[in-house]
C-alpha cells in the first residue's frame, strides 16, 4: 500500500485529531516550561527567566524533611488504600445492581448512590464533624449497643480510616457509572446460552459478566496507578486537625502548610514534579506488563 | 430474561435489595440533613438543633438565597458553562478517541499520539504559565477561561478509545469496503453503538463542569463572574482565620448554617436531574442488535 | 520597646454593676439620662450634585450628613483613573457593581478619581496569595495595592516594585487624619509599611483591643449554681466543674462543656490564651527575657505547668472530648448552641455567637468579666496588635500617590469623625434591613454594621474587618453616642441614632466589653515582639516546627502523649531549626533597637 493509497483512506483520521492535539498542545504543553521553577529558587516578582537556578535542592529539601517518611507513608496508605477498595467496591456495587433485575428500583439506587458525589469536601467536611464528633449520630448510635464514643476524626487510631471509608462513600457510587455503562456492551445471548446450559447465576457473573468488564477494570486499574500520591488534600484537609498529623498529614497538606508561611512555588512545583513522574513511570510499568503477559494493548 | 428459581439466588436477590437500599439511604442522608437545616431557622440550625426534621420551619433561607444577585449570577454562569464545556468536551472527546482506537496499522502514529496524551494528562507547568496562556488569549474573565483549558479530558478520550474498541469490526469493515468514509464509520456505526459510553462521559463532563471551582478562582480576576461552586467555596472557606481580620458581623452572617444549607441545596439539585435524564440511554444490547441486522 | 498606647476611657466608663445591668434587657434607656450636648447640625457641602450626598435630609427621620473640605486640587481635572485589587464578594443594588456604587460616584465627584478593579478576592488566606502572585508573574500589577500580605510585599520589596511614598506623604498627607491619626504609640503603626525609614506603604490599622479576649458568662448558669464570676484560676476550676456537673446545657445530659476551645490555642475566638497568660506566657509568642533578648514563649517551662492543667482539665471532662476538632469558627455552633456557658472571647462576641445563643435559649444572659488570675497572681493575656501583618502598597513608577492619600484622608476625616454623620445613604439598599432581614432604606432598622457601612469605598477607610486611619475610631463613635446623642429628646434624634440607642441588649453589651478591653489593653496585654517578615529559616523549617509544637501540645492536653513529652519537643525544637531561628529573630531585634 502506498502513502497516496493510505492516506486516501486514513485522511479523516488526521483531520479529526487535529482540534484536540492543538488544545492540548496549547493550554497542556506549552505551560509545561514551568516545571523549570522545581530547580530554582522561584519567585514571580523575578518570574521564569531571572529567578536563580538551584539544581536539585528543592528535590534534596523536601526528601530530607524531618517528616518526610511520615507524610509519605500516610499519603501512600490512604492513596493506595482508597484506590483499592474504590475500585473494587465499584465493581461490586455494579455487579450488584447489575443483579437486580427491578429496573424502577435500579435506577432509583443507581441515582442516589452518587448524591455524594456533588457534595465538595467543604460542604460534607463539616457535616462529617457533626455526624463523627463525640455527640454525634455514630456516636450515639454506639453507644446503644454498648461501644463507648470514639474520636473518629480526633484519634491516631481511627483517622486514616475515617478518611479512607468517608472517600469511599464519597467516590464509590460515582466510579460505578464507567462500569454499569461496560456492563451494557455485555452481550444478552451469552447469558441465556449458558443458562440453557445450566450455569447457575454466580457461575454467569464469574464467568460472563466479570470477563466482559475486564477491559474495563485494567484500564482504570492502570490508570488509577497515576494517582498513587494523591491522597485527597481538600478531603484531608477538610477533616484534620494538629493532634492526628501523625497519622493524617499527607505530602500535599505539608506543602500548603508550607506554602503558607511563605509563598513556596518551588517547593509546591518539586513536589508535583515528583508526583507526576511517579504516576507516569507506574503507568508505564502496568502498559508494559499488561502488554507483555496479558497481550493486552491498555492504552 | 433469565429467572433464577432456586432458594439461593432468591436469598441473594433479597440480600442486594435489602443491602443496596441501606447504602442508597446512607448516601442520601447528609443531603436529607442539609435540606432540613435549610428549611430551618437560622438559630436552631447554627446551633446544631436541626437533624432531619426541619425546626422553626421557613422558606426565607430560600428567599434570602434566591434573592442574591450574586448568587443568581454565578448559577447562571455555571448553567453556561456545562451547556457549552459539555458539549465542547464530548466532541473533542469522540474526535480524538476515534482515530486512537484504531490499531497502529489503520492510524499510523497512533502510538505516538496516544503516549502524547498520556503524558499532557499527567504532567502540567503549574498554574502560573496556565494562568498567563489565559490571559495572553484575552480570555480573563469570560467563559472561555472556563472551557477552553480543559477542553480536551484526556482520561474520558481514554475511556471512549476503550469503549470504541468494543464496537464490533464486521460493521465497520463491511461500510468501508462499500466505500463509506471513516466520517460516515463514526457518525452511523460507532456513535449510535457507544450511546451508554458516550451518555456516562457526558455525565463526567456536566458533573466536572459544575462541580469545578478552582479555575474560576483563577481566571476571574473580579469575583462577581465567580461560578457557582467557586462562589460557593468562597462563602464556605471564608470562615477560616484570615491574615487581616473579619468583620463579626460578617462571621455571624456566613456561619448562618441554613442559608448555607439552603445554597447548597439550590447548588446540587440541578445536577441531579442530568442522570436519570442519561439513564435511558443505559440499556444493554444495542449492539448486539445492530450486528444481528 | 515599650510603647504606650494612650486612650482615655475614664469619661466613659460605667461601673461594673452598671454593664451587669445592661446585659439583661430594657438597657439602653437608662443610660440617656446621662449624657452631654446636642450636636452642631451641619449644611451641605457646596459643589457635590444632591443626588451623590449621603444621608437622607428630606426624610423626617433622616439626618444631614456634613461633608469634610474638599482637598486642594481637587476634583482633580481631567479626572484620573487608578486601578486598585480589592478584597470581598459583596451584593450591590441593580446596576451598581464594584467601580460604581454610591461610593464611587460620591469619590469621583469630590476627588476626580475613578477606580477601575484590578483583582479582587475573598477572605481567604490562600487566594489572596494567589491573586497577588498572578498579578505579579503577569507583570500586571495595579496601581494601588490593598492588604498585601506579608510574603508577597516582601518579594515586592525584595525586587523593587513599590514607590517609596516618604516624600509625597511629609507633603500631602493631612496632619489629623492620617499624620496623627497613624502616629499613635511612637509610630508603631509603621512596623511593617516603613522599610530602612522608608515608607513604602501605608499600615492597615485595626480597632484598639480589637481582639483582646475577655471572659464571658452565662450570668443566669452561676445564678442556677449558686457561684459567682470566677477571679481565679482555681475559681474557674470550680465554676467550670459546677456547669458540667449540674448539665446546664441545652444539649442533653453530659453534653455540657466546661469551657469552649478549639485546636488554636491562641485562637481569635474561644481561645485559651488567657490560661496561658496565667502563667506568663503565650504560645508562639516571641517576648524579651531578663538580658533583653527575645525568647520563643513555646519552650519556656511554664507551658508546661499550663499544659498539665489543661491535661488535667480534659481528662476531668472539663474540655469537649473532641474540641481539637473543629476551629475556631465552629466554637459558634457550641455557643449557638448552648452547650458552654464559659469562653474566652474578644468584645465582638454580642456580634457572633451570642445571638444563637439567646435565640435557642431566651433565659440566656451572657456577661463579660476580667480574665482570672493564675496561681502566682499573674493576670495576662495575648496582647491584640492593631497592626496586622499586612500593608497597602503603590505600583512602582505610580504618579498620583498624593491623589490617593487625599483621598484617603477626606474619607477619614467623614467617616471617622461622628460630628459628620456620615450614616450611609438613603435609597441606597446597602446597609438597612427591615424586620424580616430584607434590605430597606428607610422604615426599618438599622443593621448595626458599624464596620460594614465603608466597605464600599477605595482604601484604607473603606477596607472590610475594621481598618480606619485610627485604632480608635470605634470609642470615638461611642463617646459620641454616649454623651451627645443618647442626650437629644427622642424627636430629634435620626433613625439611626434611634437604631443604636434603642439597639438590642446585646450591642450594647458590645461597647460595654470593648470600653473595658481597651482599659486592660496595656496592662494585660503580653506582646509579641517579633514583628517582621519570616526569616530565612522559618520560612525553610517554619511549618515544620510549628506543626510539631502544635501537634504535641494537643497531644499532650488529650493524654496521647504524656506530659514529658513536652521536654523531649524543647529538644526537637532547638536542634530543628529553632535555635537558629531565635539567632535570626534576635539579630532583627537587635538591629531595631
Amino acid at each position: 500500500m502506498t502513502l497516496q493509497q493510505y492516506l486516501r483512506r486514513a485522511w479523516p483520521l488526521y483531520v479529526m485529531i487535529v482540534p484536540g492535539i492543538v488544545f492540548v498542545l496549547l493550554f497542556r504543553y506549552y505551560p509545561m516550561y514551568g516545571v523549570v521553577i522545581a530547580f530554582q529558587d522561584f519567585s514571580p516578582a523575578k518570574g521564569f527567566l531571572n529567578s536563580p537556578w538551584i539544581g536539585w535542592a528543592n528535590f534534596e529539601f523536601f526528601f530530607s524533611l524531618p517528616y518526610f517518611g511520615r507524610i509519605f507513608g500516610n499519603t501512600l496508605i490512604i492513596s493506595v488504600s482508597k484506590i483499592v477498595l474504590d475500585q473494587v467496591g465499584a465493581i461490586i456495587l455494579a455487579l450488584l445492581l447489575n443483579e437486580a433485575r427491578h429496573l424502577f428500583f435500579r435506577r432509583s439506587i443507581q441515582t442516589l448512590i452518587y448524591l455524594p458525589h456533588f457534595l465538595s469536601w467543604i460542604v460534607l467536611g463539616g457535616i462529617l464533624l457533626d455526624i463523627l464528633s463525640v455527640r454525634g449520630i455514630l456516636n450515639q448510635g454506639l453507644g446503644l449497643i454498648g461501644i463507648e464514643s470514639q474520636l473518629f476524626l480526633g484519634s491516631n487510631d481511627w483517622f486514616r480510616g475515617t478518611v479512607i471509608a468517608s472517600g469511599f462513600w464519597k467516590n464509590v457510587g460515582f466510579s460505578t457509572i464507567v462500569y454499569l455503562a461496560a456492563l451494557t456492551a455485555i452481550n444478552p445471548v451469552l447469558h441465556e446460552a449458558a443458562a440453557i446450559d445450566g450455569a447457575g447465576r454466580f457461575r454467569r457473573i464469574w464467568h460472563i459478566t466479570l470477563p466482559g468488564i475486564r477491559p474495563t477494570i485494567v484500564l482504570l486499574a492502570a490508570l488509577s496507578l497515576g494517582d498513587v500520591l494523591q491522597a485527597g488534600f481538600e478531603q484531608i484537609l477538610t477533616l484534620y486537625n494538629p493532634a492526628v498529623y501523625r497519622t493524617g498529614d499527607i505530602i500535599d497538606t505539608y506543602v500548603y502548610r508550607t506554602g503558607l508561611i511563605s509563598a513556596q512555588y518551588s517547593l509546591a512545583g518539586a513536589v508535583g514534579l515528583f508526583k507526576s513522574f511517579i504516576g507516569f513511570i507506574l503507568i508505564v510499568i502496568s502498559y508494559w506488563l499488561a502488554d507483555r503477559y496479558a497481550g493486552y494493548r491498555i492504552l | 430474561m433469565i429467572r433464577d428459581k432456586n432458594w439461593f439466588s432468591r436469598l441473594f436477590d433479597s440480600f442486594n435489595y435489602v443491602f443496596l437500599t441501606a447504602f442508597a439511604v446512607l448516601c442520601l442522608l447528609p443531603l436529607i440533613h442539609i435540606f432540613a437545616v435549610s428549611l430551618s431557622g437560622r438559630a436552631p440550625a447554627t446551633g446544631g438543633f436541626v437533624s432531619f426534621w426541619p425546626l422553626d420551619f421557613t422558606l426565607e433561607n430560600y428567599q434570602e438565597v434566591m434573592g442574591s444577585r450574586t448568587f443568581l449570577r454565578s448559577f447562571m454562569i455555571s448553567v453556561a458553562r456545562v451547556l457549552s464545556g459539555t458539549s465542547l468536551n464530548m466532541a473533542l472527546v469522540i474526535l480524538t478517541a476515534y482515530p486512537l482506537s484504531k490499531s497502529p496499522r489503520v492510524f499510523k502514529g497512533r502510538t505516538i499520539f496516544i503516549w502524547f496524551f498520556v503524558f499532557a494528562m499527567l504532567f502540567d507547568g503549574g498554574l502560573i504559565p496556565s494562568f498567563l496562556v489565559v490571559r495572553s488569549l484575552g480570555l480573563l474573565n469570560t467563559l472561555g477561561a472556563l472551557i477552553l483549558p480543559n477542553a480536551v479530558p484526556i482520561f474520558s478520550v481514554i475511556l471512549m478509545m476503550n469503549f470504541f474498541r468494543d464496537v464490533p469490526k464486521e460493521l465497520e469493515e463491511s461500510a468501508l469496503i462499500d466505500g463509506a468514509s471513516h466520517w460516515k464509520v463514526l457518525w452511523y456505526i460507532y456513535i449510535p453503538l457507544s450511546l451508554p459510553a458516550i451518555a456516562t462521559l457526558t455525565l463526567f463532563a456536566a458533573v466536572n463542569h459544575w462541580n469545578a471551582w478552582f479555575d474560576g478562582l483563577i481566571y476571574m480576576t473580579d469575583n462577581a463572574n465567580y461560578p457557582m461552586q467557586t462562589f460557593l467555596r468562597t462563602v464556605i472557606v471564608t470562615l477560616d482565620l484570615t491574615q487581616v481580620g473579619i468583620s463579626p458581623q460578617d462571621l455571624q452572617r456566613l456561619s448562618d448554617r441554613a442559608i448555607r444549607g439552603a445554597q447548597i441545596i439550590v447548588a446540587t439539585v440541578p445536577i441531579l436531574v442530568v442522570y436519570p435524564f442519561l439513564q435511558r440511554y443505559f440499556i444493554s444490547g444495542i449492539k448486539l442488535g445492530a450486528v444481528k441486522e | 520597646m515599650n510603647k504606650k498606647f494612650p486612650y482615655n476611657t475614664s469619661d466613659l466608663k460605667p461601673s461594673r454593676r452598671d454593664f451587669l445591668r445592661l446585659s439583661g434587657a430594657g438597657l439602653a434607656a437608662a443610660m440617656l439620662a446621662r449624657y452631654g450636648m446636642p450636636p452642631a447640625f451641619a449644611q451641605m457641602a457646596g459643589d457635590i450634585p444632591a443626588e451623590l450626598h449621603p444621608g437622607s435630609p428630606n426624610n423626617p427621620r433622616g439626618w444631614t450628613t456634613t461633608l469634610p473640605p474638599i482637598p486642594d486640587g481637587m476634583p482633580v481635572d481631567p479626572p484620573v483613573t487608578i486601578t486598585g485589587s480589592r478584597r470581598g464578594p459583596w451584593e450591590f443594588a441593580e446596576g451598581d457593581d464594584i467601580e460604581n456604587s454610591p461610593f464611587t460616584r460620591l469619590n469621583a465627584a469630590v476627588t476626580g478619581i475613578h477606580w477601575k478593579l484590578a483583582f479582587n478576592w475573598t477572605d481567604n488566606e490562600a487566594e489572596v496569595l494567589q491573586k497577588y502572585n498572578l498579578a505579579i508573574a503577569s507583570n500586571e500589577l495595579p496601581d494601588f495595592m490593598e492588604t498585601v500580605p506579608l510574603q508577597i510585599y516582601s518579594d515586592l520589596l525584595e525586587n523593587d516594585l513599590l514607590e517609596d511614598i516618604t516624600d509625597v506623604w511629609e507633603e500631602v498627607a493631612h496632619p489629623v487624619w492620617l499624620k496623627e491619626a497613624m502616629g499613635f504609640g511612637d509610630g508603631v503603626a509603621w512596623q511593617y509599611a516603613e522599610v530602612n525609614g522608608r515608607k513604602m506603604g501605608i499600615p492597615y490599622i485595626e480597632q484598639a483591643a480589637q481582639n483582646d479576649k475577655l471572659l464571658w458568662i452565662r450570668q443566669d448558669w452561676l445564678d442556677a449554681v449558686g457561684m459567682s464570676a470566677p477571679t481565679t484560676i482555681e475559681e474557674l476550676h470550680a465554676v467550670m466543674t459546677a456547669f458540667v456537673e449540674a448539665d446546664m446545657g441545652q444539649g442533653g445530659a453530659g453534653t455540657t462543656l466546661g469551657i469552649a476551645a478549639n485546636s488554636q490555642l491562641n485562637a481569635w475566638y474561644c481561645s485559651l490564651d488567657p490560661i496561658f497568660g496565667a502563667w506568663g506566657v503565650i504560645p508562639a509568642f516571641w517576648t524579651p527575657d531578663e538580658n533583653g533578648d527575645l525568647r520563643y514563649d513555646s519552650i519556656r517551662p511554664e507551658i508546661k505547668e499550663v499544659l498539665g492543667t489543661l491535661r488535667q482539665w480534659y481528662a476531668e471532662g472539663l474540655l469537649a472530648q473532641d474540641f481539637f476538632t473543629y476551629a475556631p469558627w465552629q466554637n459558634g455552633s457550641h455557643i449557638g448552641g448552648n452547650l458552654a456557658g464559659l469562653m474566652y472571647t474578644p468584645a465582638f462576641a454580642p456580634d457572633f455567637g451570642l445571638p444563637d445563643s439567646v435565640a435557642n435559649d431566651p433565659d440566656a444572659r451572657w456577661v463579660f468579666g476580667d480574665i482570672p488570675v493564675g496561681p502566682t497572681g499573674i493576670k495576662k493575656k495575648a496582647w491584640s496588635n492593631p497592626v496586622p501583618e499586612t500593608v497597602y502598597c503603590f505600583r512602582k513608577g505610580f504618579e498620583h500617590v498624593d491623589l490617593v492619600l487625599k483621598q484617603i484622608a477626606w474619607w477619614a476625616e467623614l467617616l471617622q469623625d461622628p460630628k459628620n454623620r456620615h450614616h450611609g445613604f438613603e435609597g441606597t439598599r446597602y446597609f438597612w434591613r427591615n424586620e424580616d432581614g430584607e434590605l430597606d432604606p428607610m422604615g426599618g432598622t438599622l443593621d448595626l454594621n458599624g464596620y460594614d457601612d465603608t466597605k464600599h469605598i477605595w482604601g484604607p477607610p473603606g477596607t472590610n474587618g475594621g481598618s480606619r486611619t485610627s485604632p480608635f475610631y470605634e470609642l470615638d463613635l461611642i463617646k459620641e453616642r454616649r454623651n451627645v446623642w443618647a442626650n437629644l429628646p427622642e424627636n430629634e434624634r435620626d433613625a439611626y441614632m434611634e437604631a443604636f440607642l434603642g439597639g438590642d441588649a446585646l450591642s450594647v453589651l458590645w461597647d460595654e466589653a470593648i470600653i473595658f478591653a481597651v482599659d486592660h489593653w496595656e496592662a494585660d496585654g503580653i506582646k509579641n515582639h517579633f514583628v517582621t517578615v519570616p526569616t530565612r529559616t522559618m520560612e525553610l523549617t517554619g511549618a515544620a516546627l510549628e506543626g510539631l509544637e502544635q501537634e504535641v501540645f494537643l497531644n499532650i492536653i488529650i493524654g496521647q502523649d504524656p506530659l514529658d513529652r513536652f521536654d523531649s519537643f524543647v529538644d526537637e525544637w532547638h536542634s530543628g531549626g529553632g535555635d537558629r531561628i531565635t539567632g535570626e529573630v534576635n539579630e532583627w531585634w537587635h538591629g531595631q533597637m
